[in-house]
């Protein structure tokens, strides 16, 4: 990677670890912990992210996204290290989702009777319970969209993804999360038999 | 009849119930997320003033979109994560 950085003292380094990784160190734990759903694996990929941060200080250009770049960081440890895993999902077919994204279907099973009161009543456990249950890749779109904040472009470089791409991972996502809020709703009582306006 | 008028509309530009158009969609996610430029959240936001079928569609999306910022729990960081990142990094460096 080219970077036209003076190498930085130690001094230097501890104090810009300190004071733009560290205090990063809440949404990247609970993004770990979202994605392996276990305290001790979310433990080691975060330690992993910092010590990799620190390694590799010197590419960190001060005063840039400190949360972008730590974010991707511990994207790929997670990619290279907990995707081998077994017991981890399988990578979701793409061309699959294009080919749906690019259907006149889009969104029509789902508009119907979901409701906006029905959402809204929700509880935490249940929007949390609809989060976990995707695939891992649609589950990191809306982790690191709508729980994040990060923009399209910030995304795109986090998953090393096209923006395109982003963009319908982000519709399929949403989708697949409201066909399972849709579900939770049911359960709750708002039926397809009540008026939907 | 307003309903009449916009099940002719959907007739007219060949799309079956669900959504306006494809442009509609992925305008109401880039004005959702603050992607969208000013033409287009101008032209979004006047277009739901009209269209409830967009509009229906956009206040899902925002609702579902704010029911995961505000209720999704964050898990509390173990103190001994903060702790074993200084020693290793003070034993390595």
């Amino acid at each position: 990677m080219e970077h036209n950085k003076s190498e930085l003292s130690k001094a230097e380094k501890d104090s810009l670890f300190e004071k733009e990784f560290m205090p990063l160190i809440g949404p990247l734990y609970n993004f770990a912990y979202r994605l392996t759903f276990d305290e001790d694996d979310a433990n080691d990929l975060v330690q992993e992210t910092y010590l990799k941060a620190y390694r590799f200080i010197e590419s960190y250009e001060k005063g840039t996204n400190a949360k972008a770049w730590l974010f991707r960081i511990l994207k790929n440890s997670f990619i290279n290290e907990y995707r081998k895993n077994a017991k981890l999902p399988n990578k979701v077919d793409y061309q699959e989702v294009e080919s749906y994204y690019n259907s006149d279907d889009v969104d029509e099973p789902i508009t119907s009777d979901l409701r906006v009161d029905a959402v809204k009543d929700m509880i935490g456990d249940e929007v949390a319970n609809a989060l976990n249950a995707l695939d891992v890749d649609f589950r990191t779109i809306i982790i690191l969209c709508d729980l994040e904040g990060f923009t399209y472009e910030e995304m795109a470089k986090i998953l090393d993804i096209p923006i395109g791409t982003v963009r319908s991972r982000l519709h399929r996502a949403r989708n697949l999360m409201k066909e399972k809020l849709r579900e939770y709703a049911q359960n709750m009582g708002y039926g397809k038999n009540q008026s939907n306006s | 009849m307003k309903a009449a008028i916009t099940n002719l509309y959907f007739k007219l530009i060949g799309k079956k119930q669900g959504y306006c158009c494809k442009d509609c969609v992925s305008n109401l996610y880039a004005v959702l997320d603050g992607e969208a430029t000013k033409d287009q959240e101008e032209y979004f936001k006047t277009h739901i003033q009209e269209c409830s079928h967009c509009f229906n569609l956009y206040e899902i999306d925002k609702s579902v979109k704010e029911v995961i910022k505000l209720k999704v729990a964050d898990k509390e960081v173990p103190n001994s994560l903060i702790s074993s990142i200084k020693d290793k990094l003070s034993n390595h460096a």
